[in-house]
């Protein structure tokens, strides 16, 4: 008996000194190391190419001396922009700068493209490799018999620049812009000071440059629908571990996510971030970084839906910091769709510290309205009512402050857009004719001219 | 020798064997083979950072491996409820001011917000049934709660947390919520005291609706909470003595529909000044970052 405890003892004591020597030998795993590794990789959609990110937000084209206007969305627009783009991609070996002809003063340019942002060039750039500085914020093309230029307009001190083609490509060019049939599409009117004074019997500065439609206009008004987002996705492209991001059922039914440093919050239509410890940050990025940097951000938060076009991208300063704001809008058929919030992103090179996204696809085909409104009319037709009506509404509503001022009036802009306005609970895209008046913003509905307050839109 | 004897001295070896290895195993750390979170390296590194920074850990501090969840809130509407039965029933007037409801009585005004916070004002004050002779801050703080249990407004699962003396003659007792004895100091119910009397209480309460055990995880030891709470703070001017570090819920107090709260480490100072450190993420855990209102 004696000697069977003897041998248990034994074994008990051999297996706790083989245990305890592993203990010793191996230690324990640091407490980092028990933690389950969180990082994992997010696949967001590749990011879009710069040549795909940057569009002018319109083309106007001058054939027999008639204006066409070709804008974002707009499957001529594509056709023509793919063909600029080419162009001034290529351009660097067939072309030699020169003095402005002396009869550019009497034609009138063929082709003239306007870009905001402004259009990136030089080294690294997709575009017109051989011009530096800040990028283009116009191109005209000039066809004046055989002979065809371009000239480029700079901001700032650089001016313009003229560049003479060779003939092959001039021929190219005004074949292109001969042959690109657009006899179907809506005709424009320059509208210049001379024209305003003629329609309102008042003294109107007209800058920058407004084309307003000489035909009469019919769009439509349709529901909004929602883009649905992967939601897990894009927790985890905010939150390295979104584990230990915290939920808040907000009333109005939206989710608040917050790790205690950075917040997000899902709504309905429209998601908004914010890291408030960044602001404290600076940038030192050019404008051509600070570009491929808001592409990355807006395909990596979300993605970059087919009508968002990039609409401005600037260098800010708030309490000494710099940073940029980037700005997209949502287009159908070369129209903004105006929103209460737009897909904003601020960031420095610190990284993102407030980013806004709309949640909207514009479509108005029935099958992609929304399937519980079945009450509401989907889709319906919008006559527009003529530019000159709702400028003159848009300056009578000026017109106090116009008498107590004593101020000229300036038009900034005369177009046509889309609001998204509240519709029995959903969003509808309502046509409206956006006027700016000495840099006040007015929205009046295209059909009766109601004025749409800024707090009104969805 | 026999087989016996040979047993023996092994025995006798592998014993000595082994309290060699659990000497060389239990000593400084006694309980590592319970895992720690802090060694007494760690500990001591964390004590002399904060010493150079004027800071005295004059407590405890838990040094095991602690896991912990969220759990799910929404403000209570049981307390809620009563009371406005026995407001309104005796009679009040009612004015609504934004997110405010204010109900006006001869000698008190009550205010309710919707986030769920219940503040009570007394205009007289009121007098604890109990004499008090002494400050002494347990009799006080079971007078007060025998106040507020005749009155309808003692919630269940309340711990007495502190006494602060706010000024001469004016002192807040503060009182928090539990869960499965795990402190939540969003949960609260705040009574002030002037000469004695009861002048105002503020109770806000959350009802506990859910917890996540998928997403129990460990949380970050006392100690780099402590260091967390350093580096945030920075050097202080004057000695600054942590007092208490305790593991518990805490958020900020929202106008929502139901939140998660996450666990904590609650850092005192000097038996008056309390800081939250997030026990997931190691931040210190402030006004919440909410995106502007869309």
């Amino acid at each position: 008996m004696l000697e069977k405890i003897k041998t248990l003892l034994l074994l008990v004591l051999i297996g706790s000194s083989l245990f305890l020597t592993y203990q010793l030998w191996y230690g324990h795993k640091p407490t980092e190391l028990t933690v389950e590794d969180v990082y994992e990789q997010v696949d967001a959609e590749n990011p879009r190419l710069i040549e795909d990110a940057i569009t002018p937000y319109r083309i106007v084209v001058n054939q027999n001396d008639d204006y066409y206007l070709l804008r974002q969305d707009e499957v001529l627009f594509a056709r023509y922009w793919r063909y600029l783009s080419d162009l001034l991609s290529t351009l660097e070996t067939n072309y030699s700068s020169g003095e402005p002809p002396e009869l550019e003063g009497e034609v009138l340019a063929c082709l003239k493209c306007y870009f905001d942002p402004l259009l990136p060039t030089g080294d690294e750039m997709p575009w017109l490799t051989g011009v530096s500085g800040e990028g283009l914020d116009m191109l005209k093309i000039y066809c004046y018999e055989d002979e065809v230029w371009l000239v480029l307009n700079q901001p700032g001190a650089e001016g313009t620049k003229h560049l003479f083609l060779d003939q092959a490509e001039s021929l190219q060019i005004k074949n292109f812009i001969s042959y690109m049939i657009i006899d179907h599409e809506k005709t424009y009117s320059l509208l210049t000071p001379e024209l305003a004074n003629e329609k309102f019997g008042l003294d109107i500065d007209v800058h920058p440059s407004i084309y307003v439609p000489q035909d009469e206009v019919v769009m439509t008004s349709f529901l909004l629908n929602k883009e649905v987002l992967d939601e897990e996705l894009l927790l985890k492209t905010f939150f390295v571990d979104y584990n230990l991001a915290r939920v808040i059922e907000e009333r109005d039914g939206g989710l608040l996510y917050t790790d205690g440093e950075k917040g997000l919050r899902l709504a309905d239509y429209s998601f908004e971030y914010s890291y408030p410890r960044l602001e404290e940050g600076s940038t030192s990025a050019t404008y051509e970084e600070a570009l491929r940097s808001s592409i990355n951000l807006v395909n990596y938060h979300g993605g970059w839906p087919e009508h968002l076009r990039l609409e401005n991208i600037e260098l800010q300063s708030r309490r000494g910091k710099f940073f940029y704001n980037a700005e997209w809008k949502m287009y159908y058929n070369g129209y903004p769709i105006l929103t209460a919030q737009s897909t904003k992103a601020s960031f420095n090179d610190l990284g993102l510290f407030h980013f806004s996204r709309m949640l909207f696809k514009p479509e108005d085909d029935p099958e992609f309205a929304n399937a519980d409104s079945s009450s509401v009319e989907k889709i319906y037709q919008v006559s527009i009512t003529d530019w000159t009506e709702a400028v003159m509404k848009a300056i009578d509503q000026f017109d106090d402050y116009l008498m107590i001022s004593g101020a000229s009036i300036r038009l900034g802009k005369v177009d046509l857009g889309y609001a998204a306005l509240g519709s029995e609970g959903l969003p509808r895209a309502v046509p409206v004719w956006i006027i700016s008046i000495n840099g006040e913003t007015i929205l009046l509905k295209a059909d009766d001219l109601e004025t749409i307050r800024k707090e009104d839109l969805f | 020798m026999n087989l016996g004897q040979a047993k023996l001295i092994l025995i006798i070896a592998f014993t000595g064997l082994n309290v060699f290895l659990g000497y060389q195993l239990f000593w400084p750390d006694f309980g590592r083979l319970t895992e720690v979170a802090v060694t007494t390296e760690q500990l001591r590194e964390t004590e002399q950072k904060m010493e150079e920074n004027n800071y005295i850990l004059e407590t405890q501090i838990n040094r095991s491996q602690l896991t912990s969840d969220f759990i799910t809130v929404t403000p209570s509407w049981e307390i809620r409820q009563e009371f406005l039965y026995q407001l309104i029933k005796s009679g009040v007037q009612i004015e609504r001011i934004e997110h405010m409801t204010y109900y006006h009585a001869d000698d008190m005004l009550a205010i309710i917000h919707t986030s769920g916070l219940i503040q009570l004002f007394y205009h007289k004050g009121i007098s604890l049934e109990d004499e008090i002779v002494e400050l002494d801050e347990n009799d006080l703080a079971e007078s007060v709660k025998s106040y507020l249990a005749v009155n309808n407004l003692l919630p269940e699962n309340i711990t007495f947390d502190y006494m602060e003396k706010i000024s001469e003659g004016r002192l807040a007792l503060k009182y928090h919520q539990h869960l499965d004895d795990v402190p939540i100091f969003s949960g609260q119910v705040k009574v002030i005291l002037e000469d004695k009397k009861i002048n105002a209480v503020e109770i806000y309460w959350l009802d506990p609706s859910e917890r996540s055990p998928k997403r129990e995880m460990e949380v970050i030891s006392s100690a780099e909470a402590l260091n967390n709470l350093v580096s945030e703070l920075g050097p202080s001017a004057v000695k600054r003595h942590i007092t208490k570090i305790d593991l518990g819920y805490y958020s900020g107090e929202y106008d929502a529909e139901k939140w998660e709260v996450p666990p904590v480490w609650r850092i005192v100072f000097d038996n008056k000044q309390y800081y939250y450190i997030n026990a997931f993420t190691g931040n210190l855990e402030k006004d919440i970052v909410i995106p502007d209102q869309l």
